[in-house]
């Protein structure tokens, strides 16, 4: 029995440290064999994924896409390996953030086709996600007087940019098109809103997400141009200005271009 | 005699499944842990009839069942009126030998393992259900665990201690057909001749879910279709033995697609209905 009894503490204290299984793997002297080993490895990751199972609710599509290139249990392995062995991750938005931290870093070692599409779905699905854990916030309140001509956000949104239409990706066979995968000369972007509950995703135009990222309640438009120019792009205050007219009627920012109206000036 | 009942594995929003589904369960079966976890679980709108599986008694392991896992199952059952509970034939706990620093005197990886296969364990199964059933309100019954790589001490297959488990007990068995799958891929054993192996006029309950591939190994995976090969399995089991329930296992994900989950039950129901 006592046999018995050392050959499963010792199964478990592998899958639980992964310090203690790294130095079994060198040197291991309790019949266990490197392919017993290697495999009990594995189990590790395999615990993991199914004990983070919860997570599809939040990334159904960049686990799927773990799942279709047999990276799941490589993945969650190497998760828990991160974290000092721990299988299950805690509950809620802290878990997904963990996973698509640790994505990064597992991705340098994935093939470029399906690096390009993880990346790309773990980037939505992470933006969706912090968007949604935002949504309780209602309106990213600025307690601060409106101020003539500096844009202030609405709404919370988020840009993004992807290398690969994400619209292929969400509708197409990750698979397949990892296998033929080619990044686009330019990139697209996308602007992710919240509509009532839901987080809308918009494609835009490079210069609309430029500008849509520079607002942060305190650049006016003069400002936004003046770091527009900095980075080689060419922005007149009345192009910024039209974006944020544009988006001023869509709910997203708002832009007090007349300060009388407003009773406030500068 | 009674065609077996068809059920499913509770998972997360199993309201809104049911809701989709154009198919009503004749039962829908509970995890102990998530009915602990989150006792919300157990009020389904429709209020089927609930089978208790477990996860946690570790009856192949050194270490005995807590008490108050005991007790909690007792509850359970009470409350539930599951007419058994179904565990696996694993362990998942042990005394701490090998880890300094973090860990009280047990370890667990809080996830079912397949033990060495061999005399002692045997014994060891047969004195750790004897315990438990003693203070269960409805028989304890076993599940084939899906094997992954051999602990040192095994000298038979899983297959075969799982008739000599029977020959030796009253307990009465889960046969998980995928899990029979999984096992006899990657211990390189025929499953038509495993299937044989098992006693099937001691299958109370039968588990249908998925599998993947990885590196040259089978795993479970409840968030992929069942391989023809599980169904093929199944009309044998239901022509030579008389399951009381089959339960469909696809609930690790959310997002496991309802055509599929149809079609999977499509196949148990025409599958028991040939049998009949």
């Amino acid at each position: 029995m006592s046999s018995l009894a050392d050959d499963q503490s010792y199964v478990l204290a592998c899958i639980l440290d992964p310090d203690f299984l790294a130095r079994e793997r060198e040197s291991s002297q309790r019949g266990f064999s490197a392919g017993d080993l290697q495999r009990i490895g594995q189990i590790r990751g395999f615990i993991a994924k199914v004990k983070n199972n919860p997570a599809w609710e939040e990334l159904p599509r960049t686990l799927q896409a773990l799942s279709d290139y047999e990276l799941d249990i490589q993945f969650f392995d190497s998760l828990a390996g991160a974290n000092d062995g721990t299988l299950h991750l805690t509950l809620g938005s802290s878990r997904a953030r963990q996973i698509l931290g640790h994505l990064q870093v597992f991705l340098a070692d994935v093939p470029k086709g399906q690096r390009g599409i993880l990346s790309v779905l773990a980037s939505h699905e992470g933006t969706v996600h912090l968007l949604g854990a935002e949504r309780a916030a209602q309106v990213p309140k600025d307690a601060s007087p409106l101020r003539a001509g500096v844009p202030r956000r609405l709404q919370h949104y988020r840009l993004t940019s992807s290398p690969v239409s994400l619209e292929l990706v969400l509708g197409g066979d990750n698979a397949a098109l990892a296998n033929g995968f080619q990044p686009d000369v330019l990139p697209h972007h996308y602007l992710y809103s919240l509509l009532d509950e839901l987080v809308r995703v918009d494609e835009v135009d490079p210069f609309t997400a430029l500008v849509l990222a520079s607002v942060d309640n305190s650049r006016s438009i003069s400002q936004i141009s003046s770091q527009l120019e900095n980075l080689g792009v060419k922005a007149r205050g009345e192009e910024v200005e039209a974006v944020l007219e544009f988006h001023n009627t869509t709910g997203l920012v708002e832009y007090p271009r007349n300060p009388t109206a407003n009773g406030e000036g500068s | 005699m009674h065609p077996p009942w068809i059920g499913l594995a509770h998972k997360a929003d199993m309201d809104g499944l049911l809701d989709q589904l154009d198919f009503a369960p004749d039962f829908v079966e509970i995890p102990f842990e998530r009915a602990i976890h989150d006792p919300s679980s157990l009020e389904l709108a429709t209020a089927p009839p609930l089978v208790v599986h477990s996860a946690s008694m570790s009856l192949a392991g050194c270490v005995a069942p807590h008490q108050i896992l005991v007790e909690q199952l007792v509850d359970l059952a009470r409350r539930t009126k599951t007419p058994w509970i179904g565990e696996h034939l694993a362990f998942l706990t042990a005394p701490n030998r090998e880890l300094a620093d973090n860990y009280d005197g047990e370890l667990s990886a809080g996830y079912t393992i397949a033990p060495a296969f061999n005399a002692d364990v045997l014994e060891l199964v047969v004195e750790n259900h004897a315990r438990v059933q003693d203070k269960l309100p409805v028989p304890v019954i076993l599940e084939n665990p899906p094997v992954y790589f051999t602990m040192p001490g095994t000298d038979r297959d899983p297959f075969q201690f799982t008739y000599d488990l029977c020959q030796a007990s009253g307990i009465d068995l889960l046969l998980d057909l995928t899990h029979l799958v999984i096992s006899s891929e990657n211990l390189n054993i025929d499953p038509w001749q495993a299937l044989q192996t098992i006693p099937l006029e001691r299958v109370v309950e039968v588990h249908i879910s998925g599998l993947s591939r990885r590196d040259g190994v089978v795993w479970d995976d409840h968030n992929a279709p069942a391989p023809d090969i599980v169904f093929e399995l199944l009309s044998l089991t239901l022509k030579n033995g008389s399951p009381r329930a089959v339960t469909l296992e696809f609930n690790w994900s959310p997002t496991f697609p309802l055509h599929l989950l149809t079609e999977m039950i499509d196949r148990v129901q025409l599958a028991v209905t040939s049998a009949a």
